[in-house]
């Protein structure tokens, strides 16, 4: 046999096959793959915080959307408002709409680093209007369907910024899951028009507009670092 | 496909030691990633993804020296970001059919390699054969990994492990007997 082993040879093709990356580029990574990393490497410093009025974290899917609707019952019946808790969100139901915020965290950004876009907006979607850039706490893009003439918004918040209020009179109100993040959906009862907004980890992100529900999802699903 | 919950670090050593490797190699790695999936946000699931991977099973990773800890961190990377760009452009891995037998036995047709080639001519043999066949075979002969191992380490079916060493080995088998030719 030879003086040498598989193993040195091995090691010798592989160094020079990956020699072009001896000297990266420094990258800033993101502060949600910092966050991922740090549940990784230190997985006993993850934490639960429940403290709050009405905390729906741990309740069933399903079941959360009774609960939501008698909240809302109860705050048109007394005139009272209901502050509730979920998973990435806070809000406040009041007799005529509800209020919510994000959950303060306190590695989120507090303004946006990264503009996040969809990836499967379909091509009749044109662009027409917007707000915002890196560095602001909101930005907003408005599409118009060349085919039927609606909109849609998509909308990038960072968290500390997020206040939003929702109607909850024909409307409901559900929570649902993109892409493993929580978030909700609100639907008005009286037209197409929905919103989905969830909290992707960095910032609070949301679709608006009167589109097909799957078609919502799924482009929520799509979202992505420009 | 991201498995960052799989994670299981068990001392505080291991949490240091990776932390400390992640310090270390994560721009390279991120450059690795980035340079199969051309997309940010993807090129980082590929690092976490890799990392998670490595903290599934630390023992094994910590037993190997510095240079294969990065060699090996590379490979998993670079297999990961395949992974996910066949996964999201829809490329399907193509299994053999179970005709195809993969022959799991000792004393492997790789062995031959240190008896018939000079080291030049193997690195040249090695460094020609397409990157995933290079990597399982220098899982399975170097580092000994079973199949069942190397599949959940590539994220690939054990079929396709089987798959691709054996044309690794079928090429061996033609450079030797090019070889033989030759003399």
């Amino acid at each position: 046999m030879n003086d040498y082993t598989l193993e040195e040879v091995f090691e010798i093709v592989y160094k020079q096959e990956f020699v072009e990356f001896d000297n990266p580029r420094k990258h800033r990574f993101s502060s949600r793959h910092r966050r991922a990393m740090k549940n990784i490497l230190h997985p006993k410093s993850q934490t639960k915080s429940v403290d709050c009025k009405v905390d729906l974290s741990h309740i069933p899917l399903h079941k959360r959307l009774l609960v939501f609707s008698v909240l809302i019952f109860l705050a048109v019946i007394t005139g009272a408002a209901f502050i509730f808790r979920i998973v990435g969100f806070s809000g406040t139901v009041y007799p005529d709409n509800i209020h919510m915020f994000s959950l303060n965290d306190p590695n989120a950004p507090k303004t946006i680093e990264e503009v996040y876009y969809l990836e499967a907006l379909p091509g009749r979607y044109e662009y027409a209007d917007g707000y915002g850039e890196i560095g602001d706490g909101v930005i907003r893009r408005v599409y118009t369907d060349q085919q039927n003439g609606g909109h849609i918004s998509f909308e990038q918040y960072a968290k500390c910024v997020y206040n939003v209020h929702y109607d909850n009179e024909h409307c409901t109100f559900e929570e649902l899951e993109i892409n493993g993040y929580n978030g909700f959906i609100w639907r008005s009862n009286q037209s197409e028009l929905k919103e989905i907004c969830w909290d992707n980890g960095d910032y609070i992100l949301s679709i608006c507009g009167e589109i097909d529900e799957n078609e919502a999802i799924f482009l929520a699903k799509s979202a992505k670092i420009l | 496909m991201i498995s960052a919950s799989l994670a299981i670090l068990e001392t505080d050593e291991q949490r240091n030691k990776l932390a400390e490797f992640y310090r270390k190699y994560k721009n390279r790695l991120y450059a690795i990633a980035y340079s199969k999936l051309n997309n940010k946000q993807d090129a980082e699931d590929a690092v976490m993804e890799t990392f998670s991977r490595i903290a599934d099973k630390p023992q094994k990773f910590f037993r190997l020296r510095n240079d294969e800890q990065k060699i090996m961190a590379d490979v998993i990377v670079r297999n990961v970001s395949v992974d996910m760009y066949k996964h999201a452009n829809k490329i399907e891995t193509v299994e053999l059919s179970d005709n195809i037998v993969y022959d799991d036995s000792e004393n492997p047709t790789e062995e031959q390699l240190l008896f018939k080639f000079d080291k030049t001519v193997l690195m040249e043999f090695i460094a020609q054969l397409p990157p995933m066949q290079r990597d399982i075979m220098y899982l399975r002969a170097v580092h000994k990994m079973e199949i069942k191992e190397i599949a959940k380490e590539l994220s690939v079916s054990e079929n396709v492990v089987r798959q691709r060493l054996y044309h690794a080995r079928q090429a061996i088998q033609k450079r030797l007997e090019k070889e033989e030719i030759l003399k």
